[in-house]
């Protein structure tokens, strides 16, 4: 029966896949004044799932994003940074200086054309160039302003400035991770940008909703700090249930749940789901795992040093790909460290159809992350690279009219 | 009117990423109803998650959980039991009713059930049907169990998190939870807004794996151009800052700062002075200083290990730099910043539950014309049997009865498992637990302190 069912609910999902032509968000406008990761990662969201997304850039230097590495075969590139290749697939550039009057007056008359304005100024940075949420609104009342900064709006530290790290340690998931003979740890990369990124999408996509219902825009306030505090589901309700602050994890004692080494790499073998502590000690192969007393949780807390030790004996003889193949056959929680040549290399991303080949001037054809999410009706679709410093600066000042000549003009004066 | 007023979601899920987005969708206003199986709590009520108010499991422990109070708040529950064919028969008279239906069990279940998207959708044509799994449907690994933690070095992240020359680390909680609720939010918003225009609905089909990997974008390009495979460089920055965490005087108090340019890394030596540095002068530019990373951590660590927290942090941001405390459960809950904010929100919760008025985790963000809050703390289970059944589904007062014995609906009068609260100071002693504040009611202002059981 299972067969028949999957056969059903794939041809169901291939029709709606033909009948879509466009992302959820077609139609929608969107100026993007953001730079770096964090207000990127949102307007690609926009862009990828649909939104005509123009993205603002400094004349002449751009998004700092271009001057920061990874570049292309590591030659420092304004239009190579594999991060503002990766970040800004489907928008369009236009060039654009906010500080000379003409290129504010440009910039209001594409606003009260547009759905949304997304931003990621420092606070008060946006009413200093008189585009503020006041001038906005009183423009254009269906607008969504979407301000992302380090802090908020609001708030004694509205002002101070942060970095990922500063963020990562402000938030509170610094204090409970790491060894407690060492240093509290962040993750790697940008993790805290792009977290902020998403929820800024999400939280703006929710009022292009309203707005399509004829609702009025609003101003919304996204902060980094708290994209990343609001992760705390288990840690803050310990301080505010009780009384209890967790700590780092110990050096030893705590293989259960954290990553471990087999034989050719690292794993994580979870407690959870269905599968029974007897099927984690079949896994293993090692007859001393049946012991009763670690098969309560409580048992496995007590005698938590000599666990390790026998699930490490365990891990040690197998491989990586062997034990998560038998992990699932035993419907056990389990996963595998991977790296990105693994991503790359991985069937189920394949077999998703995740990596897409974008062709950028600069690079030719690379892989990039596709489809985040499947959407029947209105999917992910990739219509063009990220955009050259500029690219479509007269052709969307076309579209309110500003013919060549003019362009020329705006360009010698330096605001364009 | 707040953004989502007039939507009906039904919410089918268990643990952290999928409940927590339908709290989201709550707060912005929509009807949220919640499902559970008496025979099948969802996991934030049961024992393992069990962190319940001053460590007293109390008559209802499954009501009581801090994490389940906070990932479940503005939600009506609905006791009904799908594995039973009358369950699944009310359960699509509730479908035609509603919007948005939010499920996270393996591929395998919902078809068993005959209740997987093309079946719901014949039920109720425009429905945004979302499908939250570890790998995604359709797929060699549909069916493969998974949550956050064993998911999260699956992504690639613990590739890049991790001390230098270590093991990889996972960071935080549940980490790849969070990423899936995120791109699920985003999705189920802009398919309203697509359904508001067009009468269309669909289905949302969540991998929480791709929606990961997506985070790591610039690092896997990095490796298809120019083969590096990067790795674990603790809290260094990898485009040229120079940064670190420090500890500073007291218990476990740590300091993070980042120096981003040169003007900013001499404002750092006007700080910390040019005296300390074992090869004799300071680097004097931050290039240098990233080169000289090892003695700069040495330095600034015995400059911070000779003061306080709030003295150092003080100090470099008087200079302009990115500085801030490694902040822990209590720093944030007392943080003038955030109350400022009312990031946390006071609620007041059922009284049956003894739960009490707590701080609950608000949202990273603010609406400027529809302010949004917790308006009904998360509720007891059960609580809404009567509303759905025979308020919007009509069933008359005797099926409800019978539902009731039958036990297809109804309320719990025991836990399915003995709760087995381990006391504090033994956590405390098994390392689990760094330390508690038997006075931290008063600290959070919730009034009188009750006998916290160490």
């Amino acid at each position: 029966m299972r067969e028949g069912e999957k056969s059903v609910a794939a041809v169901a999902v291939a029709q709606a896949h033909e009948a879509a032509a466009r992302g959820p968000l077609a139609g929608l406008r969107v100026l993007d004044l953001t730079w770096h990761i964090a207000g990127p990662y949102c307007t690609k969201l926009l862009a990828d799932y649909g939104a005509d997304v123009i993205k603002i850039e400094r004349p002449g230097t751009g998004d700092p994003a271009r001057h920061t590495p990874p570049f292309y075969h590591d030659r420092p590139d304004p239009e190579g940074s594999l991060l503002f290749l990766y970040l800004n697939t489907n928008k369009r550039s236009v060039t654009l200086n906010l500080k000379h009057e003409a290129g504010r007056r440009i910039f209001l008359e594409l606003a009260r054309r547009t759905d949304v304005v997304v931003e990621s100024f420092r606070p008060g940075v946006m009413e200093r160039l008189g585009i503020g949420w006041e001038v906005l609104s009183a423009l254009n009342p269906r607008l969504i302003l979407t301000s992302i900064s380090n802090f908020g709006q609001t708030g004694p530290y509205r002002d101070l400035p942060a970095s990922e790290l500063v963020e990562y340690a402000m938030s509170g998931i610094m204090a409970i991770s790491g060894r407690q003979d060492r240093e509290p740890l962040k993750h790697g990369l940008s993790q805290g940008q792009y977290s902020a990124g998403a929820t800024a999408a999400y939280i703006t996509a929710a009022l292009t909703y309203a707005q399509a219902l004829g609702q009025p825009g609003q101003w919304i306030d996204v902060s980094i700090h708290e994209s990343l505090a609001a992760e705390l589901v288990m840690n803050e309700p310990y301080y505010a249930w009780m009384g209890a602050i967790q700590g780092r994890r110990p050096p030893s004692g705590d293989g259960l749940n954290n990553i471990m080494a087999c034989k050719d790499g690292y794993v994580v073998l979870q407690m959870g789901g269905s599968a029974k502590w007897s099927d984690i000690a079949d896994l293993l192969g090692v007859p001393e795992l049946h012991d009763e007393k670690f098969a309560t949780p409580d048992g496995r807390t007590r005698y938590a040093e000599e666990l390790d030790r026998l699930l490490e004996a365990g891990l040690r003889a197998r491989t990586k790909h062997e034990l998560f193949d038998e992990a699932a056959r035993r419907r056990i929680l389990f996963g595998i460290a991977q790296d990105p040549a693994d991503l790359l290399n991985c069937p189920q991303l394949r077999a998703r159809g995740y990596w897409v080949q974008v062709d950028h001037p600069t690079t030719g054809p690379l892989p990039y992350p596709g489809e985040p999410v499947k959407m029947s009706a209105t999917p992910w679709q990739l219509r063009r690279p990220a955009p050259l410093l500029g690219q479509h600066t007269a052709e969307v000042l076309a579209e309110l009219g500003i013919d060549k000549e003019e362009c020329e003009r705006l360009r010698a004066e330096g605001v364009i | 009117m707040l953004p989502l007023e007039g939507i009906r979601v039904i919410d089918t899920s268990s643990v952290f990423a999928m409940p927590y987005t339908a709290a989201m969708m709550a707060d912005l206003g929509a009807e949220v109803i919640k499902i559970e199986a008496l025979q099948r709590l969802d996991q934030t009520r049961r024992s393992a998650w069990g962190l319940w108010p001053d460590n007293d499991p109390g008559e209802r422990p499954w009501d009581r959980g801090g994490p389940f109070c906070t990932l479940n708040r503005n939600k009506r529950s609905l006791v009904l039991d799908l594995s039973r064919e009358e369950g699944r028969a009310i359960f699509r008279d509730l479908v035609r009713v509603s919007d948005v239906l939010i499920e996270n069990y393996t591929a395998r279940v919902m078809r068993g059930w005959g209740l997987d998207y093309p079946r719901v959708r014949d039920i109720r044509p425009d429905i945004i049907y979302v499908s939250n799994t570890g790998y995604g449907h359709h797929s060699p690994w549909e069916s493969y169990p998974v949550q956050g933690t064993a998911l999260e070095p699956m992504t690639g992240i613990c590739h890049f998190s991790g001390y230098i020359g270590d093991r990889p680390w996972k960071i935080g909680q549940s980490y790849p939870d969070f990423v899936a609720m995120w791109h699920a939010l985003f999705c189920i918003m802009a398919a309203l807004r697509h359904r508001a225009l067009t009468g269309e609905g669909q289905w949302i089909d969540v991998g929480m794996y791709q929606t990961n990997v997506s985070f790591l974008g610039e690092a896997i390009l990095d490796y298809a151009a120019n083969g590096r495979l990067g790795g674990r460089i603790g809290n260094r920055d990898h485009t040229g800052a120079v940064q670190g965490c420090y500890r500073c005087r007291g218990d476990e108090r740590w300091i993070a700062l980042t120096v981003r340019t040169d003007a900013e890394w001499r404002a750092l030596l006007d700080v910390v002075g040019c005296a300390a540095w074992p090869q004799g002068a300071p680097p004097a530019t931050l290039a240098e200083a990233y080169a000289r990373h090892d003695e700069v951590d040495t330095v600034l660590g015995a400059w911070a290990a000779e003061r306080e927290r709030e003295e150092a942090v003080a100090a470099l941001r008087a200079a302009g730099l990115p500085a801030g405390p490694v902040n822990d459960a209590r720093d944030l809950l007392l943080n003038p910043h955030l109350r400022a904010r009312g990031f946390y929100e006071m609620v007041e919760h059922d009284p049956v539950t003894g739960v009490g008025r707590r701080p609950i985790i608000g949202r990273p963000w603010k609406l400027s014309r529809t302010p949004v809050s917790i308006r009904r703390p998360a509720p007891p289970l059960g609580e809404a049997n009567a509303y759905v059944l025979q308020g919007l589904l009509g069933l008359s007062l005797e099926t409800f009865a019978r539902l009731v014995a039958e036990r297809l609906t109804g309320e719990l009068d025991a836990p399915p498992e003995p709760p087995v609260p381990i006391p504090l100071d033994e956590q405390v002693r098994l390392g689990r637990l760094h330390r508690y504040d038997p006075d931290y009611r008063e600290r959070l202002g919730l009034g009188q302190t009750a006998a916290v059981s160490g």
